[in-house]
Parts: C-alpha cells; sequence; structure tokens
C-alpha cells in the first residue's frame, strides 16, 4: 500500500488550499458519518488528510461487504473521476478526520491545464491507482485461495456425506435384522406353542387308541362311549379357576379315586356327569367301574382331537397374517409369479 | 408330613392341559395345581400354603398381565416359597429375562416348547429329588417315584432310627460261642 508521509501531505494540501481556482475545501467528518452513498450522485473528490474511511459495496440484498479503507493520502470519489456516474460504493468514516474537497469537474480542468497541479496531484493519484490495483490483486489470490480451501471442504464435506450415507444404511440394515430377529421369535412362540398343543396331543392319543387293541371294548358299550367322545370333542376348555373348584367338590366325593381321573371327570359336563356317576354308583360292579375308565379315556381321546383342530386352525391362522404383511409390490406365487 | 404341590402356569388351555396330563404320574404323591395367569398363580399359592409346601413350579414366561420370569422373581422373594424349585417352560424367553430368571429367581431349569414328555419327565424328576433331599427326612415314599438311587444313598446316611425293636436286639444276650 502507498502511503503518503503527513508532512508532504500537509504541505500538498496547503498548496492547494492557497490556490483559489481550485475551489478546495476542508471537510472535517466524525466517526461513523455516511459521506458518499452508493447509487447517488457524488460530484466531489476529495483528498483525506486525516481519519479512516471504510469503503462497502451493496449486493443485490442490500447486503453490505466491506471492500477497503482510506487512509490520509487516498482520494475519496476516484472512481468517479473520469465517468461521472452515481457512486459505485458508500464510504462511512471509521474515525473523525478531515478530508480537503473540491468540485470534480474543476479538479479534472486543472488536472489537464495547471501544470503546477498536475506535478502536486499526480503522483497521488498514481500512487492511489497502484494501491488500489494491488489490493485487486491480492483479492484475487485471496479468491483463488479460499476457491481452493472451499474446494477442499466440499469434497471432504462429500466423503463426510458419503460415510454417514454408509453408516445410516448399514443401521438401516442393523435394524431391520434385529426387528426381524423379532419378529421370528415372536413367530417361534406364536407358533410353539399350538405345536406343543398338536405333538402332545398326538402321543396321548396313540397311547389312549393302544389301550383299545388290547382290551377291546364290548359291541354293548359302543353307543356310551361314542357319547363319550362326542362329550370331549364339543367340550369347551375350562378356566383354571372353575376347574379347581369342581375338583375340590369331586375330591370329598369320590376320595378314592386318582386326581389325573378326578381332573378329566371335572372336565365333563355336570349334567353327563351326574348320569354317569349315579350309572356306576347305583350299582358299582366292576365292569361298570371299567366302564366308567373307558368313558373317560374316550371322553380324553374326544378333547385331544378337538385340541388338534384349535392347534392347527391357530398354526393356520398365523400363516395367513405371515402372507399377508409380505412386501408391496411381490406377487404372490401362482398368480403370474416364477414359481 | 405335609403336601408338596406342583404348581403349572400356562395361558393357553391346550398346552396347560398337555403339561398336566403328562406330569400324571407325579400326582400319586406331589399334587398338581393349574393357573393361567401370574396373579391367579399368587391365589393359588396362598392356598396351596394352607395345606402343604410348594415343591415345584413350571412357569411359562409370556402370560397375560405379569409375566412368568417376574411372577419367579416374586417367589424367590417370598420365604414361604423361596425354596420351590423353579422351571421355566416356554416357546420365547429372551436373553436378558432368562438372565434375569437364573440371577433374580434362583431358575433351576430352562425347557423349550415344545417340549419331549420324556425330558419333562427327567427335570421334574430331579428337580422334585433335590426338593425332597433338603426338605424331607422321610424319603421313602419317594422312592419308586423319583431318583431312589440318590434317595437311597441319603437314607444309607441317615442315622437309623432308635425303635423298640433295635432296644430289644441290643440287650439279647450274648451268643453262646
Amino acid at each position: 500500500m502507498v502511503t503518503i508521509p503527513i508532512r508532504p501531505l500537509e504541505k500538498i494540501r496547503n498548496a492547494l488550499a492557497s490556490m483559489p481556482e481550485t475551489e478546495s475545501v476542508d471537510v472535517p467528518f466524525a466517526a461513523g458519518e455516511v459521506l458518499m452513498r452508493e447509487g447517488e450522485r457524488h460530484d466531489h473528490i476529495s483528498l483525506v488528510i486525516q481519519g479512516e474511511i471504510d469503503l462497502f459495496k451493496h449486493n443485490a440484498e442490500g447486503e453490505a461487504f466491506a471492500v477497503g479503507t482510506l487512509r490520509p493520502g487516498q482520494f475519496l470519489g476516484l472512481l468517479l473521476l473520469s465517468s461521472g456516474d452515481t457512486s459505485f460504493l458508500t464510504a462511512r468514516a471509521r474515525t473523525a478526520g478531515r478530508m480537503l474537497s473540491m468540485p470534480r469537474n474543476t479538479f479534472l480542468l486543472l488536472l489537464y491545464n495547471l501544470p503546477g497541479f498536475n506535478q502536486m496531484v499526480g503522483p497521488l493519484l498514481l500512487g492511489n491507482l497502484v494501491s488500489r490495483y494491488r489490493r485487486v490483486v491480492e483479492l484475487h489470490v485471496e479468491v483463488a485461495q479460499l476457491s481452493q480451501e472451499l474446494a477442499a471442504e466440499k469434497r471432504q464435506l462429500q466423503a463426510t456425506i458419503q460415510q454417514l450415507e454408509a453408516t445410516r444404511n448399514r443401521l438401516i440394515q442393523q435394524e431391520k435384522m434385529a426387528t426381524l430377529g423379532q419378529l421370528v421369535a415372536g413367530i417361534a412362540h406364536e407358533i410353539n406353542n399350538p405345536i406343543a398343543s398338536l405333538s402332545r396331543a398326538a402321543d396321548s392319543i396313540e397311547t389312549g387308541l393302544q389301550k383299545w387293541f388290547v382290551t377291546p371294548p364290548r359291541a354293548a358299550d359302543l353307543a356310551l362311549l361314542r357319547q363319550a367322545f362326542l362329550e370331549g370333542l364339543n367340550r369347551q376348555p375350562l378356566q383354571t379357576e372353575v376347574q379347581r373348584e369342581r375338583l375340590a367338590q369331586l375330591e370329598p366325593r369320590f376320595p378314592d379315586l386318582p386326581r389325573p381321573l378326578l381332573r378329566s371327570l371335572a372336565q365333563v359336563e355336570p349334567a353327563v356327569f351326574e348320569e354317569l356317576a349315579y350309572y356306576v354308583i347305583s350299582n358299582p360292579t366292576v365292569e361298570r367301574k371299567d366302564l366308567l375308565r373307558r368313558w373317560v379315556e374316550v371322553f380324553e381321546v374326544g378333547t385331544l382331537v378337538r385340541t388338534i383342530r384349535v392347534a392347527s386352525g391357530r398354526i393356520g391362522s398365523i400363516v395367513r397374517s405371515l402372507k399377508g404383511v409380505q412386501p408391496a409390490g411381490q406377487v404372490p406365487r401362482g398368480r403370474g409369479g416364477s414359481a | 408330613m405335609s403336601k408338596i404341590y406342583i404348581l403349572c402356569i400356562e395361558d393357553e388351555p391346550e398346552v396347560l392341559e398337555a403339561v398336566v396330563r403328562d406330569l400324571a404320574p407325579f400326582e400319586v404323591a406331589f399334587p398338581i395345581e393349574s393357573a393361567s395367569t401370574a396373579a391367579e398363580a399368587r391365589r393359588v399359592v396362598e392356598s396351596i400354603l394352607q395345606q402343604g409346601r410348594l415343591g415345584l413350579v413350571l412357569c411359562d414366561h409370556i402370560l397375560p398381565g405379569e409375566d412368568g420370569v417376574s411372577f419367579l422373581v416374586s417367589l424367590h422373594r417370598d420365604p414361604r416359597t423361596t425354596s420351590a424349585r423353579k422351571v421355566l417352560l416356554t416357546a420365547q424367553a429372551g436373553l436378558a429375562d432368562t438372565i434375569q430368571a437364573v440371577n433374580q429367581a434362583d431358575l433351576n431349569h430352562y425347557i423349550a416348547k415344545p417340549w419331549k414328555p420324556a425330558e419333562l419327565h427327567a427335570v421334574v424328576r430331579q428337580q422334585l429329588t433335590e426338593f425332597v433331599l433338603q426338605h424331607e427326612s422321610n424319603l421313602y415314599p419317594y422312592l419308586s417315584l423319583l431318583d431312589g438311587e440318590r434317595l437311597g444313598e441319603k437314607i444309607r446316611q441317615q442315622p437309623l432310627p432308635r425303635t423298640n425293636s433295635c432296644a430289644r436286639q441290643r440287650s439279647f444276650p450274648p451268643p453262646p460261642w
């Protein structure tokens, strides 16, 4: 930056002020005072003698950007010297100071026609222009450096975004797997219960039927045993509390019967049970007691067949529900999709 | 000698019936009670404690309302039921639930559904054997039903009862030779 020592500047100021044809006047200014406004006419050129003046340029949105500072020895209004257009910049005093101001036309007239004026002002003008050009070059370099840094930051940002995207995808995948795991565990629970029922019912039916092959029932008892089967088949499971209550009533009435048999009898419809109990108690022969035992066995087979129906129905419901949650757009097999 | 009860807790009626049916052979010595929720099970436990002791609890984990592990933890904290053997019989219990059951309920065994009857019998037999070994002085009634070998070993270690016949035996005169 070109700076003019105060003493020569003061000499120039005094020389210019002493020339009446320059029409120059001292203009003091206060800190914060706006000395030139962008877009407005400004017909004077001023030589800063003391103080500092900030220059601003506004963008299309009206936002102000600092573009430089005028110091003693520099001219305010230099850009308007030849064109006479409206002001390109806004000037606001950073500190209090003063400047020597003269009409732009007078300044030009004297510059071209008065050799003494030219000798005094010429070097100052040249110094101003060189200073501003250097500043422009420096700004270009700064802009180039900033552009490079910006490009590097942009690349880094892109890399970070890619990493974030990859991490996000990984997390989504993990979340999907975790959800799938919970879903599978839930399905396992829902299916394992009916499977347990099915498996145990099948084993128990086999055990029950094996007894029939060892000791087949009498033909005369088949009607009664068929009734037992249907009773079991159509029986609804009792709530545990009701079952406990019935068991508690049966135990003192039949202290000789084992608890598992009493538990089965507790499941029988009370009216049917009483009829059965009367049939045995009224004439407690060995045959009738044996028939009671068989009746309960067949009743149990009926309940087991019902259990198989309930359990297989439950598994069917689960499978139907699972078919309902297949991904959107997927074509079910057998409806145009490849098998 | 008060009765030793088995308590089964399962919310699916068909599964509960299957468990109780599989455990029927044990009922000659261990009455079986059942419940479908933890709340009902608590009432049953109170009823059991009026007539006897709780020896074994077979509990599902996923139940309506309070879950099975939480119920087992509360049983373990109750001094009247802390000694009961605890088995989880479940189709699904996550790792965290199972760890909680082991650490806080002193869970003795875990059986996954669907179970094999032989496995269930073996586990129940072993757990009831442990219970009677720890809490029963007269082991003879359980010899044929439970682990006879272990019970027999314990019986052999027990001092012979001082009966009148023994006293008489000692008072016999020495043999002539």
